[in-house]
């Protein structure tokens, strides 16, 4: 990625500025999911999905972290394996389209309460694409429902570009 | 101490952020916990980051994401992990301006049919200009008996990434 000096940034652009992204749950809602075909966005709660997009004026690393409470459903038995992960479309410049695959170990819902489980990624960005980057339902092992919350307090993806120009 | 724009110098990029990044190799392979202060591997190869070396104060933010599995025994076992900074000319620990020298996860797991598990872990480092700051990722004190990590591009990642140059 090359280094612009100041001198030689466009004046008709903002300068880098480190731009910032924040999109929370909705409302409080607890979605049920089953082992997916494809990848789920997750829900926001109010018929809108956890995710950011972002369009950047020159090529940059964007510096995505989210994720919400998680607990097994009902139907599990002992402790079984469902994955959240980071997702972007369309792919990054190293060709990245799934980010962090986060497992969760998860129990029974009956046995075993919520928890936290938030997972991050940076993925390089070239200038002038339009990117959307999601948290989504990945995986779940043998089936097994699980459930997320949607709550404006716990589910949360953030965005920060950095880098703009200048990596190392 | 703010650096105004009209004293930034001409010659070099404005301080928007040097970034690094590495994820896991694409040959995905199960690897044994690190002992206490040894680093996690990407196919043998460090998780470490850096040099990062700025003329102004600024703050360094590292980030680590792994998925890790307590894979035998039959009682709770601590995992931890740790994102120290250290100097790259050395290779010695050294303290920020706050006094961190790092930050670490305690992620216990029961062996009782486990399952996948994963872990976050961030951090926001204030360093001093002139100095050759890096960061790795290593293993903590918790015993991590018989667990294991997995290297892959979407279950190993470690992120770092500087903000606020100039402005503390």
């Amino acid at each position: 990625m090359p280094v612009t000096p100041l001198a030689q940034l466009p004046s008709t652009r903002s300068v880098p500025g480190s731009r910032l992204q924040v999109k929370r749950g909705a409302a409080d809602t607890i979605v049920s999911t089953a082992a997916p075909a494809a990848p789920v966005k997750l829900s926001d709660g109010a018929g809108g999905f956890l995710q950011i997009s972002y369009t950047p004026l020159y090529d940059c690393y964007w510096v995505v972290r989210g994720g919400t409470i998680w607990h097994g459903g009902a139907d599990m038995s002992g402790w079984q394996r469902s994955d959240q992960a980071l997702t972007i479309t369309p792919a990054d410049v190293n060709g990245i389209t799934l980010g962090h695959q986060q497992t969760m170990e998860i129990y029974n819902l009956g046995t075993v309460e919520w928890r936290s489980y938030m997972c991050s990624y940076m993925f390089k960005l070239a200038a002038g694409v339009a990117y959307t980057a999601a948290v989504v339902f990945q995986y779940s092992a043998s089936a097994y429902s699980s459930q997320y919350h949607t709550g404006p307090n716990y589910a949360r993806i953030i965005g920060r570009v950095t880098g703009e120009g200048a990596t190392v | 101490m703010v650096v105004a724009l009209a004293a930034w110098p001409s010659g070099q990029p404005l301080g928007t952020g040097r970034a690094a990044f590495k994820a896991g190799p694409a040959a995905g392979a199960a690897v044994a916990w690190p002992a206490n202060g040894v680093a996690f591997e990407a196919a043998g190869v460090p998780m470490a980051l850096g040099t990062f070396n700025l003329s102004y104060r600024f703050i360094l933010c590292a980030f680590a994401n792994l998925i890790f599995y307590g894979n035998t025994g039959t009682t709770w076992t601590r995992y931890d992990y740790a994102i120290q900074l250290y100097n790259t000319g050395s290779g010695a620990t050294v303290t920020d301006l706050n006094g961190a020298s790092y930050v670490q996860n305690a992620d216990s797991r029961d062996a009782e049919g486990g399952a996948w598990s994963g872990s976050s872990l961030e951090y926001k480092f204030y360093c001093e200009a002139g100095i050759n700051y890096g960061v790795r990722l290593v293993g903590g004190p918790g015993s991590g008996a018989n667990g294991i990590y997995y290297q892959a591009p979407t279950t190993l990642n470690f992120g770092a990434y500087t903000v606020g140059e100039g402005v503390y």
